[in-house]
């Protein structure tokens, strides 16, 4: 045989009598209690959680571009004919408006190829392009409802269509500078150091003047990122003047 | 024989709401620490990426230099690779000082430079190590490993 013997408040419900005030009350105040450090948890856990994917998503660009500057620059070269005065400044051309700031600034620069092109005996060599240089060019341009700015690359080779990349709609900084460093002698060392940043800001954000800086509680995320990197074909034709020329040194180029 | 038995309707004992508070409390304090765990999990990252490319540095420098570059800095010429010592990269590198985040500053650097002939040909093998300095945050020194970056760099006739 089941017994059951209902409490006072069962008893009530049995009854047919409704819930007072005062355990409503106490009944809402208790879920409070335990919902409300539990919202401001969760909060937590989904801010934190989305910091996370932001600066991975920022790092893994960050790096990507990175790899991409040093290539390029590595790999930078001039259309060479025979003996000409050559300055590591003319390696890399530089478009800037000093009204826009970064916005509008185009930094260009010829590279070798990724693949070696070999020259075929069969032609005449007198005016034949061992290699086709490609054009490569980086520019800066403002983003659309963004105080940050996109970083587009242009790559140019001869006979085929241009390809444009938007390597990051984040930027927040750019810049290549040279580097000078004496070595023994008259020799000398030239570098660039690459410093740019990436960041990413809330919506609210977008209309404001002030100087970006980084504050995770206000989401506004700022990762610096550098590096150097030097040209194999300038430093090969600087410090070895007379040697014999060779993929680095003898190119005769006709674009 | 009294066994304390709770009947429907009987509401809960103070402390039987003071347990249960001290109970999520306590899970509180524990996913708010995981949450903290992953935060420095992600900057850790960060760092690792600033370490990695400190250790490429030296190792960019002395090839864009050649192996003249290198004697010149084994006989420690250049005050920003200094060699067989541990440095702090918060003094002021006057290659590269201004475009550097502060991040720079909670690492340390050692560049170790040792000849090898083979044959004819002579070279170095160029090692660097980079750590986080001991006053960097306790974090950084409990989690974070050093970062080495090793490479040949051989005389170009």
């Amino acid at each position: 045989m089941l017994c059951f013997y209902p409490g006072k408040a069962m008893r009530n419900i049995l009854k047919h009598r409704a819930i007072t005030l005062t355990e409503l009350l106490v009944g809402i105040s208790l879920i409070s209690l335990v919902l409300i450090p539990a919202g401001s948890l969760y909060r937590n856990m989904v801010r934190s959680s989305v910091t996370g994917i932001l600066i991975n998503d920022l790092m893994n660009t960050g790096k990507r571009i990175s790899a991409q500057i040093h290539d390029d620059l590595q790999n930078s070269c001039l259309p060479y004919r025979g003996a000409f005065q050559l300055s590591f400044d003319d390696l890399l051309q530089l478009h800037q408006s000093e009204d826009a700031g970064l916005a509008g600034m185009e930094i260009c620069l010829y590279r070798y190829p990724r693949q070696p092109v070999y020259v075929k005996e069969s032609h005449d060599l007198k005016n034949f392009n061992i290699v086709k240089l490609t054009r490569v060019c980086y520019r800066i341009e403002k983003s659309e409802n963004s105080r940050l700015l996109k970083l587009i690359r242009t790559e140019t080779f001869p006979g085929q269509p241009e390809i444009v990349k938007v390597l990051s709609d984040k930027l927040n900084f750019f810049k290549v500078s040279p580097l000078r460093k004496k070595l023994s002698g008259s020799k000398e060392a030239w570098f660039w150091d690459v410093a740019f940043q990436l960041a990413t800001l809330p919506q609210n954000m977008a209309d404001q003047k002030d100087p970006i800086t980084a504050d995770r509680s206000k989401g506004i995320l700022i990762l610096d990122f550098f590096d150097l990197a030097y040209s194999e074909f300038y430093n090969s034709l600087a410090n070895n003047q007379f040697s014999p020329r060779n993929w680095n040194t003898g190119l005769v180029f006709q674009f | 024989m009294r066994i304390a038995t709770k009947k429907l309707g009987d509401g809960f004992a103070f402390s039987e709401i003071l347990i249960a508070i001290l109970l999520f409390g306590l899970i509180s304090l524990y996913l708010m620490q995981l949450f903290n765990f992953s935060n420095q999990g992600t900057m850790l990252v960060y760092y690792q990426h600033i370490a990695e490319k400190l250790a490429e540095e030296p190792i960019e420098f002395l090839r864009g230099t050649g192996y003249e570059g290198i004697i010149a800095c084994e006989q420690n010429k250049f005050p920003e690779y200094k060699v067989d010592i541990w440095h702090s990269l918060a003094d002021s590198n006057e290659l590269t000082a201004d475009d550097r985040p502060d991040a720079v500053s909670l690492f340390e650097r050692k560049i170790s430079l040792s000849p090898t002939v083979a044959e004819d040909t002579r070279g170095y093998l160029v090692r660097v190590v980079v750590r986080p300095v001991s006053t960097s945050s306790s974090f950084l020194q409990k989690r974070m490993e050093e970062v080495t970056c090793s490479a040949f760099i051989l005389e170009r006739p």
